[in-house]
């Protein structure tokens, strides 16, 4: 059964398709369990002169998983076993569609667990942490999957394998790889970093008269020197929207709410929160609570992590951006986001990792509404503008993939986009791994052919 | 933009439409969870249902196959940040795949037929307990050890009309788990309780039939639960049937699923029982769980008289899901082996033997689990917490 | 219009100039690692020095290659910050030879603070990778390739680097017990964690009382300064030759950033990767 390439139209389309709004059509699917088979696999493909594509759980956003028109769906969430736990050296080796959520679930009796915790993470694989580099709210202190991955098992786009780690080669492979987006080959086993459980945490929300203030704060905390573990905000709108489906408490009247953690040693929380709670005080704090119990802490992230999806409670329809700015124009950028979003008509919430300043801007719309396609794309291609005119970045954590891939000659060069090809080259010479996703068409790059039917939302 | 079909024409536009394809419910369904595979998963379902409603695909046997290896354990509905009301969109599904197909489902509906109709059910149950003695049963149709004799339920006098309540002692939990009545009699009489046995005119609730997806008989068979004048409180003790009869008794009778009630009593019965010192597991039935939202209570519960275990798998389904292990062996099997691998690596985290019984309030789960090569004594709660009385 | 480019000045378009017509470049610091060509017909060239930007409340410098590292930790310990590499060398030198020092196992090592750099490729272009934000990466990401490379993918001249709030306090300890490390494991995320000739060194840094209350949980550990270490300590990577198909991955990527080898010949060679 799992060697078998599936086409039938039911699997096609949905192998088709990710978290995101975009929709390609895949030759075959097939499920493979093993090293062995997903060589197979991608020798077929080379064989046939058919791309291939890596697919974990779909929850990606920048459409990354959607496949080109007629290449092979390689989904692994069949190799779901974690083959070993290491608790003396604080590491696991797994295979690419364990979840993520489920690999802390089974270290947590060593009282380990692995860092990156993307809002998606109770469903997304380590596999597609890999390929997207993701974040998540505790990678402000813990850093994003790259600090967490000592060593790879790849089947190459040759169908060649290889272990790519500290050791075995001059250039970091193993760094190079993580956030490649499945276009330098296929991870088949991953060796993780697993971290102690903090001994103390102390989760604080803190409600804001506005988003200017919150965003002031977040500066003023982390200039303090002071690194919380996640430091989160959320708008009005989406904070009663969670609350509405979790009751986590959160404070319905403050237009902005910030979530800040703290862990670690005793007395390192008890410090910190008493410091983080003077200075948001100090910038006009209209209510502080802190969470008591783990249960009240669990329903503070279950609310903050669950909150896009929440969306389809006030619009059907969503596009979350991702951009990051500098923390010093979190305030001046989110209030250009208010603006765009008024300027095209569309509902606006923000859910955010503001301690990064990895901006969340979700836009709300309903596709049946003729013509509102064509404002949200305006407003998405405003809002990368305005961020990189603050000096930041396209993507935080949610990757390249089909929808920002055409905003890269905003942020680089030609001779910027050529040296990346070049790495993808070396991998990839034939690009056949994921073709045409983050790099722009015609940017000297080998991926020419055309995008998939109905791309970018 | 797309033509119409002739298909799930019954399905809500608006509940499909609420599904934003995030994904955040594929590990909360059992059979993605076994598959890792989009086509058995809620967002897979709900975007073929949508694409076969809106005539952008056939409904090929793939399509029929990924809805028919739906178990409705509504597990993604809790799951669901969006609220998608998942049972509004394929129970309509279920319906009319079932009546595409009148011949293929005959033996799913002799089995139906069989618990709608007490005499036979008791005669077939007899049949089957002889049968088992001479090993003569096949091991595929997973039935769990049955009694031959049919206990007789203890019955006390009333005591006063203030605190009666009425027991629903249904079908299956009365052919093949009558000592789960008896021990609920107990603890209900433990607590001051007289209680009223339905008896055979409130035989099978329709649970069953309108969980595979035959509405009609279903509702006749709803319809024909004699509606009793007096309005004491119905207690139910299988999940499966606690749901489906608050919705048959919502506007004449307070229904309450015995975890439910023994909750309301919670400080009477720290006096009543004693703890024991052993371990038990609980598997959430999924009527509990996800549609009634009942949980922590049973924990509570158990937790007077036993060491708690939690399983970490956020109560996914054992399998069972009524007929489903009937209809759909292959993947019931797949998703049984799931839980009970879960169970065991939890019982193996602590220590080998460590743990004593697994709990179920579902005749289906305490049947499909009963019936599976896992060597752990399965219990209902009731008969757990009954054991511990002082 | 929003693109990374930086105007660098003089100093960096000469080195561009130079770059475009040469043959054969040996880049060299202050030559710490000791692995500087001594080929006649090479040219030395030296990344520019200075320190272009910091902002201590974004927690970030940006600064030439050729700066040595004690200047930018003056600059920084004036606002109470710093930078997680050993001091000695130039910055462009750390980050080619990715010294961590010794917080080799934690994860805040070098590769993940370095936020973004500028390099001069072979044809004496300027790309550049990363960006000025935490979290860096926008497509692939060339930092990580970058940092490590021993100069064989071009002349690093900018580098933009995380600082970190230096701690309340610091202090080493050691052992040269057998069981030190077990010992070491009952604590909560040291900083360091090393084993240097059979003494086992911890770093422990935080809030006075937390570092107190976790030195008091040690059997047989004795404060210390920080141990010294040997600067070959560091380079164990550059022996090593890789095999298979991840030779042909280093040699593929060598290349096509320097298709006429024109950096770094004689390290290039030591590891086999000449094309």
């Amino acid at each position: 059964m799992s060697g078998a390439v599936h086409i039938n139209t039911a699997e096609l389309f949905l192998a088709g398709q990710d978290g995101s709004n975009m929709m390609g059509s895949p030759l075959g699917v097939c499920y493979p369990t093993t090293t062995a088979e997903v060589q197979n696999a991608v020798r077929w493909a080379r064989s046939k002169g058919v791309p291939f594509i890596a697919r974990g759980a779909g929850t990606g956003l920048a459409g990354g998983a959607i496949p080109e028109a007629g290449s092979l769906v390689i989904c692994l969430t069949k190799m779901n076993k974690i083959r070993s736990i290491d608790a003396n050296r604080r590491s696991a080796w797994v295979e690419p569609g364990v979840l993520n959520a489920d690999l802390s679930r089974q270290t947590s009796r060593e009282g380990l667990h692995f860092a990156p915790d993307p809002s998606s993470q109770q469903s997304c694989t380590i596999g597609g942490n890999v390929a997207n580099n993701s974040g998540g709210p505790h990678c402000l202190s813990e850093g994003v999957t790259s600090a967490h991955i000592l060593s790879l098992e790849v089947v190459l786009p040759s169908g060649e394998t290889c272990t790519f780690d500290a050791e075995t080669s001059l250039f970091d492979l193993r760094g190079a790889f993580i956030g490649s987006e499945g276009m330098f080959g296929i991870a088949t086993a991953i060796e993780v970093r697993l971290v102690q459980n903090p001994p103390h945490v102390a989760t604080m929300v803190v409600g804001f008269a506005s988003v200017h203030d919150g965003a002031l704060a977040v500066s003023a905390i982390i200039a303090h020197g002071i690194i919380p573990s996640a430091l989160e905000m959320m708008d009005a709108p989406i904070t009663r929207a969670v609350e509405e489906y979790v009751h986590a408490g959160f404070p319905l009247d403050a237009a902005a709410t910030l979530i800040v953690e703290i862990d670690g040693l005793e007395y390192s929380v008890i410090d910190g929160s008493r410091q983080i709670r003077e200075i948001v005080s100090l910038f006009g704090a209209t209510s502080f609570q802190v969470a008591e119990t783990a249960v009240e802490r669990a329903r503070i992230w279950k609310g903050r992590k669950t909150a896009f999806g929440a969306i389809a409670r006030i619009q059907p329809n969503y596009y979350l951006h991702d951009t990051v700015v500098p923390r010093k124009k979190l305030a001046e950028v989110l209030s250009q986001v208010t603006a765009i979003a008024t300027q095209e008509q569309l509902q606006v919430m923000n859910v955010f990792h503001a301690g990064d300043g990895n901006l969340h801007p979700i836009l709300m719309f309903d596709k049946r509404v003729a013509g509102v396609m064509d404002r949200v794309h305006r407003a998405g291609a405003e809002i990368v503008r305005v961020s990189l005119e603050a000096g930041g970045v396209l993507s935080g954590e949610h990757g390249i993939g089909l929808e920002k891939r055409d905003f890269m000659r905003w942020m680089f060069t030609e001779n910027d986009l050529l040296f990346q090809q070049k790495l993808r080259s070396a991998f990839d010479p034939d690009g056949i791994s994921n073709p045409h996703k983050v790099l722009p068409r015609g940017s000297g790059c080998s991926d020419t052919a055309s995008i998939p039917p109905g791309s970018w939302i | 933009m797309s033509i119409s079909s002739p298909h799930f024409q019954f399905v809500n536009e608006e509940d499909l439409n609420t599904c934003v394809n995030c994904g955040l419910c594929l590990p909360h369904c059992p059979t993605y969870r076994v598959t890792g595979e989009d086509i058995y998963s809620p967002r897979g379902r709900i975007n073929l249902i949508r694409s076969v409603k809106h005539g952008d695909m056939e409904l090929t046997k793939e399509v029929v196959n990924s809805l028919d290896t739906c178990i409705q354990c509504m597990g993604c509905e809790p799951a669901c940040p969006s609220g998608v009301q998942y049972h509004n969109i394929i129970s309509p599904v279920k319906t009319e795949i079932h009546q595409r197909r009148y011949w293929r489902d005959i033996p799913l509906r002799f089995g139906l037929y069989v618990v709608s109709h007490l005499p036979l059910l008791r005669l077939l149950t007899r049949i089957i307990s002889v049968f088992q003695v001479l090993k003569a049963v096949p091991k595929r149709l997973q039935i769990p050890r049955v009694p031959f004799r049919r206990q007789q339920l203890l019955n006390y006098p009333h005591l006063s009309r203030e605190k009666e309540v009425i027991l629903f002692t249904g079908c299956v939990m009365d052919a093949w788990y009558r000592n789960v009545h008896e021990d609920t009699i107990t603890l209900l009489n433990a607590l001051g309780y007289s209680v009223v046995i339905s008896g055979d005119e409130y035989g099978c609730c329709g649970a069953l039939h309108e969980h595979a997806g035959f509405t009609k008989t279903a509702e006749k068979i709803q319809g024909n639960i004699p509606r009793s004048t007096d309005n004491a409180t119905i207690i139910v003790n299988s999940a499966g049937c606690s749901a489906s009869l608050k919705k048959t008794f919502k506007d004449s009778h307070e229904v309450l699923d015995i975890n439910e009630f023994l909750y309301r009593h919670i400080s009477d019965l720290h006096k009543l029982l004693i703890h024991r010192k052993e371990k038990v597991i609980i598997q959430e039935p999924c009527h509990l769980r996800h549609v009634q939202g009942i949980s922590l209570e049973v924990t509570e519960l158990l937790g007077i008289a036993f060491d708690v275990v939690q399983l970490d798998d956020d109560g996914l389904c054992c399998g069972a899901g009524g007929s489903f292990s009937f209809s759909q062996p292959e993947m019931a099997n797949a998703v049984r082996g799931r839980k009970i691998a879960e169970i065991t690596r939890v019982i193996e985290s602590i220590s080998p033997d460590s743990v004593r019984y697994v709990s179920s309030a579902n005749p289906g789960c305490l049947s499909f689990l009963s019936s599976s090569a896992i060597n752990i004594e399965i219990q209902h709660p009731v008969t757990l917490l009954k054991q511990s009385l002082r | 219009m929003f693109k990374n480019a930086v105007n660098f000045g003089g100093a960096v378009e000469d080195l561009q100039k130079k770059i475009a017509i040469s043959n054969s470049i040996n880049i060299v610091g202050t030559n710490s690692t000791g692995v500087a060509s001594n080929e006649s017909e090479d040219e030395k060239l030296k990344a520019p020095a200075g320190i272009i930007s910091y902002e201590p409340d974004e927690l970030m410098i940006s600064v030439f290659a050729g700066t040595e590292i004690h200047e930018v930790n003056i600059e920084l310990q004036a606002a109470q910050q710093r930078i997680v590499i050993p001091d000695w060398g130039t910055i462009g030198g750390a980050v080619a030879t990715r010294r961590n020092g010794l917080r080799e196992t934690h994860h805040q090592t070098l590769p993940n603070n370095v936020l973004r750099c500028t390099v001069i490729a072979a044809d004496g272009s300027l790309y550049q990778a990363g960006g000025q934000v935490v979290k860096n990466v926008s497509g692939f990401d060339l930092v990580k390739l970058l940092v490590g490379s021993w100069g064989l993918l071009g002349l690093i001249v900018e580098v933009t680097m995380r600082t970190e709030p230096l701690p309340q306090v610091s202090q080493w300890v050691k052992s040269a017990h057998p069981q030190a490390r077990e010992q070491a494991s009952k604590l909560y995320r040291p900083a360091v964690e090393t084993l240097i000739e059979g003494v086992t060194y911890l770093l422990l840094e935080g809030h006075q009382n937390d570092v107190e209350q976790q030195i008091s949980l040690l059997k047989g550990f004795a404060l210390c300064e920080m141990p010294s270490l040997s600067h070959q300590y560091q380079y164990q990577n550059l022996n090593f030759l890789s095999q298979g198909p991840v030779r042909s991955i280093e040699r593929g990527i060598r290349k096509q950033f320097d298709p006429t080898n024109k950096f770094n010949k004689k390290i290039a060679a030591q590891r086999n990767l000449l094309t």
